[in-house]
């Protein structure tokens, strides 16, 4: 089991062009995972689009995170790996690790 | 790189770097406005054959709207990359005014559902289009709102890519043909090695060009091409002949442009006579709505140079290496094979590359039809270098390698001693070369 990693910098990835997602990630004061979702398809998708940050973030065991995602159309995998390599900066890791996704 | 896949890391890449870059304009030049172009390209082809004709048809029109509106252009950069083709242009005009004109592009081009064309003010924010009341931009398919397909992949790739590929047949086959001719050349230069030829290695026998050479020649010839297709397309009524007498008119003026951009030296002069007789065959059967078969382009350039060598060889003093190469030896040379309707391509170098390509994939098949080519071709360009002598040495010598000796893993080796040789004795096969270009062309134009 990997250790929960709670002592992350505040970060982001992504850009505002159609079809990507600009992501920022921050600690957070509460447990868990706070996720904050703007999204022109948030009314059809929001809840899709949010289940599958909770889960690529939990597969990185990050806790004590708000992630504010602004989505602009991006197809899932494109939020998923952003969310990643915005996290992965969050903890100053340079390399993103696109084998787990 | 052209039709070749981009991954998704790299197309991610791409979009954090564009962003970046659009920072630091914005901070090097102030308060200013940029126009940034991508492509609406499903997938990971981005690079597609289409997206490029598409992108260069984007840039030509904002540039002439930015000129129409004399809006001061500061700066223009564009990338090719696997991931994308893209352009920023760095503008001394307020955002809204821009953002206004360009969305008139992205609606009333036929094309310019392909387009994106964000506009980013001084402070970097991108402006949206409905702030501007255009609609949402919506499905190139079926014409709900793009995010929506787009996240629940209605439609395929393919689907996508095929309707793509149809509305450039549709509105931009000249542009489309222009850039398979601007390809074609590029993949004979840089096909490397290649005995005698310039390639990327080296210059081969020539003293007097590089492949910069080349790459400015190509330049140059590209915007000719479309002329000939224009024209052809426009007078496809008139009788054979004086389409021909047109196309040689542009022809000659293609050849001052080349002549211009290489200072002085001949890199692709029988290259422009080829192309001229293709497009001018493409331009007449498009304008009859035929179909490009292999037999419909050889009958059309038979039509064209019915009376090439007649006027050309018989009834003139010979004032270039070919009419030279025929007072001295009797052979037809380039013009011979242009009145066959390039039968030599059609019947021999075309269905060899194909069988090739097949088993030992583009390249390898490249170099081999090259020698191919060379083991047939009565090439001027040699004669007028190494005479008689030389011409019947490079004949056999390709023959026997490619007959005798190769071992498709041996190729390069073998090329590249072909090549010292053919530098030694100071040859070198430019008409083969040319051929091989139109084989390539040929490959990716003809329908079946």
């Amino acid at each position: 089991m990997n250790t929960l990693h709670v002592d992350i910098q505040p970060a982001h990835a992504g850009t505002l062009e159609s079809s990507d997602a600009f992501v920022r990630v921050m600690p957070n004061d509460r447990a868990g995972v706070e996720i904050e979702l703007e999204s022109s398809v948030a009314e059809i998708y929001g809840d899709a689009i949010e289940a599958s940050v909770l889960q690529t973030v939990l597969a990185m065991n990050v806790d004590r995170v708000k992630v504010m995602i602004q989505d602009k159309g991006a197809l899932d995998f494109v939020i998923k790996a952003r969310v990643q390599t915005a996290l992965l900066r969050a903890l100053g890791v340079s390399e993103p690790d696109w084998s787990t996704l | 790189m052209i039709d070749t896949y981009a991954t998704v890391e790299s197309i991610l890449n791409a979009k954090e770097k564009r962003a970046q870059r659009q920072n630091e304009l914005l901070a090097r030049f102030g308060d200013v406005s940029l126009v940034s172009l991508s492509l609406a390209i499903p997938g990971l082809l981005k690079l597609s054959h289409s997206a490029v004709v598409i992108f260069d048809i984007a840039v030509s029109e904002i540039r002439l709207l930015l000129a129409r509106e004399a809006v001061t252009l500061l700066a223009f950069e564009s990338t090719l990359e696997r991931s994308g083709a893209e352009g920023i242009f760095t503008c001394k005009a307020h955002s809204d005014v821009l953002k206004k004109l360009t969305c008139q592009i992205e609606e009333a081009h036929p094309l310019g559902r392909f387009m994106d064309i964000d506009v980013l003010n001084a402070q970097g924010k991108s402006l949206s289009r409905e702030a501007f009341g255009y609609s949402k931009r919506r499905c190139l398919l079926c014409g709900n709102e793009a995010k929506i397909c787009a996240r629940s992949q209605t439609h395929s790739y393919e689907a996508l890519h095929r309707y793509i590929d149809v509305s450039v047949q549709t509105y931009a086959w000249k542009q489309s043909m222009a850039l398979w001719c601007k390809r074609a050349m590029k993949t004979e230069v840089e096909l490397t090695p290649k005995p005698g030829l310039v390639d990327q290695e080296n210059s081969g026998a020539h003293r007097d060009m590089d492949i910069s050479t080349f790459y400015a020649s190509i330049e140059a010839i590209v915007p000719f091409t479309e002329r000939f297709l224009e024209e052809a397309y426009r007078y496809a009524n008139e009788e054979p002949k004086g389409a021909f007498s047109r196309l040689r008119r542009i022809g000659l003026e293609c050849e001052s442009a080349m002549f211009e951009a290489t200072r002085g030296v001949n890199t692709h002069k029988g290259m422009i006579f080829c192309l001229a007789l293709f497009c001018g065959a493409i331009g007449r059967l498009k304008a009859r709505n035929e179909s490009f078969t292999c037999k419909a382009l050889q009958t059309e350039i038979q039509a064209l140079c019915a009376h090439l060598v007649e006027a050309d060889l018989l009834r003139q003093k010979p004032h270039s290496a070919g009419m030279r190469f025929f007072e001295e030896t009797g052979s037809l040379g380039i013009r011979g094979v242009a009145q066959s309707g390039f039968a030599l391509v059609f019947e021999t170098s075309l269905p060899f590359f194909r069988e090739r390509c097949e088993r030992f994939g583009e390249e390898n098949a490249l170099k081999q039809t090259l020698l191919l080519l060379m083991s047939i071709v009565d090439d001027s360009t040699l004669w007028s270098r190494g005479g008689l002598e030389g011409l019947a040495f490079v004949k056999n010598e390709a023959r026997h390698l490619l007959h005798v000796s190769l071992r498709p893993q041996d190729l390069d080796e073998v090329l590249k001693r072909f090549d010292q040789t053919m530098i030694a004795k100071n040859l070198s096969p430019g008409g083969s070369a040319d051929l091989l270009a139109l084989t390539w062309l040929l490959s990716r134009i003809v329908e079946s």
